[in-house]
């Protein structure tokens, strides 16, 4: 099968490539503070744990890294036509790929969490003060975590490259003016939606309804439940693949 | 061998009349092998299946013969079947040509003669 | 038998229409040499056939399945272009081990005696090198590669003339080594007239002439004499062209001349050669156009 050779040669590509982004990280925030504090003299200040336990960077870089790799597809499928690849066998070896290093980053992600922050911040994520209640069982409760991180991760991954791989079809230039315009009409959007709330005390129940219904909150238990968001991440995921693999199959060569 | 390709014959019989031309010098001695379809295509990039189809022509006059695995022979005897055709062919394609353009050029037959005679000397 | 059908196919970009209802069949073991001018169309066609850019009408096919989404029928194939579709930052011998896994196999031996030959360093990186030596690059994977059709557009692109010649040699012992099909687009026409079996005219995104090369040079011949005679003797003929030099008239035919029909004395017909042809049949500032 085609579709194996296809996912050896991303894999090994892009694996290396995340390893590359695991590595500048571990520069940027535990060797390069050192050195400052090597260079500005407060090397007495310098805490290894501290920096390590300072953030779950490693969350971001796994999501991020993945994402950008996922997602930056048309190089990739200039070198697959030309050896007569498929667009299906290459969406394939791209999903088998990023379902791989997932897997690779969501370890990573879990060992610095469960053996770095854990012991040097305790239990500290968006999840446990949202749903530590929820179970009693301490060890099911850090599975559901460890889940449910894995799930935000994946639905983040795969949204990104949904909107990838609707930019690949773009010319550069429009690439280029649909990454500018894009943030700046999201924060004019916020901003103008903020100020018709505040001036017309505009009442979205229905919005509000349906966010407290994801992330499982429940007046009458006045807790939350998780299960909702596992739900809500797990379907979003699939269409999020859905619109992957349909723009995926529009993929051309562009005349640049 | 050499090839005009501007010439008005197509290339298989210059192909054809290259070899036969190199059979009638010598180059290609009787009974030994001349180079392969390949061999020509590649040195004067021409279709292989132009040159067989040149080869094939002498093939099927029996100037050449295809020994299996080995290649394309010169017939014993071809040398000499060449040039008998050659004398047989020679008034109408040489002297004939020859007589028309020395009339258009007013020179008569004793002129001619003279010429041939001074050529042989 | 392995045959690839280019069926009623025809691509807009935009409102530009650049191919219309292309109907060609590529039969096993030749060598096609696919002519038009800047523009015709050729690339795109060569594009869609491959599946990198989709018709808009038609599709293609081989041995009667669509190549379209289809690794079999692509893997068959391999379109050297005038783009490129390599990484800049890979190393040539990176990208020929990811060839040779993504294709399944690739002869290693010929593509190590090409290298040679054409004084090609695999341990560069592909964006190092120059427009000819891509194209050499190009050229040694399209040879090397276990695929039934080379399509082959501008392959002596940048090549100096020594390389030309040492890559048509290559070329046609290949051929004559492992008979598959060919398909060169070129604007060298005299280069390649001996070499190629078929000829296909592409013009203004129309095919106009698909036959042997032998079938179309026994056709072609310019018909020069004084025009009252000339004119006179090709009535009736596909005439293609013409020019006037004084009181003489060359006249471009482009049909099978009658047998029953006296050459005047003072008439001569010469052949015409592919590029001549070529010129006459995509001539749309000039006369050939008269008769449309």
């Amino acid at each position: 099968m085609k579709t194996n050779r296809v996912t050896k040669y991303l894999f090994k590509k892009q694996f290396q490539y995340l390893l590359m982004a695991y590595a500048i990280f571990f520069i940027v925030n535990t060797v390069w503070p050192l050195l400052l504090a090597l260079g500005s003299g407060t090397l007495r200040y310098y805490s290894l744990s501290n920096e390590l336990g300072n953030t779950s960077y490693f969350f971001f870089v796994t999501t991020f890294a993945i994402a950008y790799l996922s997602s930056a597809t048309y190089e990739n499928y200039k070198f697959l036509i030309q050896n007569g690849i498929s667009r299906n066998t290459f969406f394939r070896g791209q999903i088998q790929t990023t379902g791989l290093l997932i897997l690779i980053g969501s370890l990573v992600n879990e060992i610095d969490y469960w053996l770095i922050i854990v012991p040097i911040k305790g239990q500290d994520s968006i999840y446990t003060s949202l749903y530590r209640y929820f179970i009693s069982n301490q060890i099911f409760n850090g599975l559901f975590e460890t889940v449910l991180r894995i799930l935000t991760s994946t639905a983040v991954i795969v949204s990104l490259m949904a909107f990838g791989s609707i930019l690949s079809l773009l010319s550069k230039r429009a690439q280029r003016i649909t990454l500018i315009a894009i943030p700046i009409i999201l924060v004019v959007g916020a901003v103008f939606m903020i100020r018709l709330f505040i001036t017309t005390h505009l009442q979205v129940t229905w919005l509000e309804d349906v966010f407290t219904f994801i992330i499982g909150y429940s007046k009458e238990a006045g807790r939350f439940n998780p299960i909702p968001l596992v739900v809500t991440e797990v379907l979003w995921s699939g269409f999020m693949l859905f619109i992957t693999k349909i723009f995926f199959n529009k993929k051309q060569l562009k005349r640049e | 061998m050499e090839f005009n390709f501007n010439s008005s014959e197509p290339i298989y019989r210059q192909v054809a009349d290259q070899i036969r031309e190199a059979i009638l010098t010598g180059s290609f001695a009787e009974e030994t092998q001349i180079p392969s379809t390949t061999e020509v295509s590649k040195q004067f990039h021409i279709n292989p299946a132009t040159v067989l189809k040149g080869m094939n022509l002498l093939v099927d006059v029996g100037l050449i013969e295809k020994k299996r695995g080995l290649g394309m022979f010169v017939t014993a005897g071809a040398k000499n079947r060449i040039k008998q055709q050659k004398r047989d062919n020679f008034y109408d394609d040489k002297v004939a040509k020859l007589v028309k353009e020395a009339i258009n050029l007013g020179i008569s037959a004793e002129d001619l003669n003279q010429m041939i005679q001074r050529g042989y000397e | 038998m392995s045959v690839l059908d280019i069926n009623h196919v025809g691509k807009k970009f935009g409102d530009k229409v650049v191919l219309r209802d292309i109907n060609l069949r590529l039969s096993e073991n030749k060598i096609y040499g696919v002519l038009g001018r800047n523009g015709a169309g050729k690339s795109t066609l060569l594009n869609i056939m491959t599946n990198r850019i989709f018709p808009s009408n038609g599709k293609i096919t081989i041995d009667g399945e669509p190549v379209d989404n289809n690794d079999a029928q692509l893997s068959k194939m391999y379109l050297m272009s005038e783009i490129n579709l390599y990484r800049d930052s890979d190393r040539l011998s990176k990208i020929i081990d990811d060839t040779e896994m993504l294709y399944g196999n690739i002869d290693r031996e010929l593509v190590n005696d090409l290298a040679t030959k054409f004084n090609l360093d695999l341990a560069q990186k592909f964006g190092k090198l120059s427009t000819g030596y891509r194209s050499i690059f190009k050229l040694i994977i399209a040879m090397s590669l276990p695929v039934e059709y080379v399509l082959l557009d501008e392959p002596v692109l940048g090549l100096d003339a020594n390389h030309r010649e040492l890559f048509y040699s290559v070329l046609l012992e290949s051929f004559s080594q492992r008979p598959r099909t060919f398909v060169i687009s070129t604007h060298l026409i005299e280069e390649i007239t001996n070499i190629i079996s078929d000829v296909i005219v592409i013009n203004q995104g129309e095919v106009v002439l698909n036959d042997s090369v032998e079938n179309v040079t026994a056709k072609a011949v310019a018909v020069v004499g004084p025009t009252s005679a000339v004119d006179q003797y090709i009535m009736g003929l596909h005439v293609i062209g013409h020019e006037n030099i004084g009181q003489l008239k060359a006249s471009y035919v482009f049909d099978e001349l009658p047998d029953d029909r006296q050459i005047p004395d003072t008439v001569t017909i010469t052949p015409l050669d592919l590029q001549k042809l070529f010129i006459n049949l995509t001539d749309y500032t000039g006369g050939a156009k008269d008769e449309n």
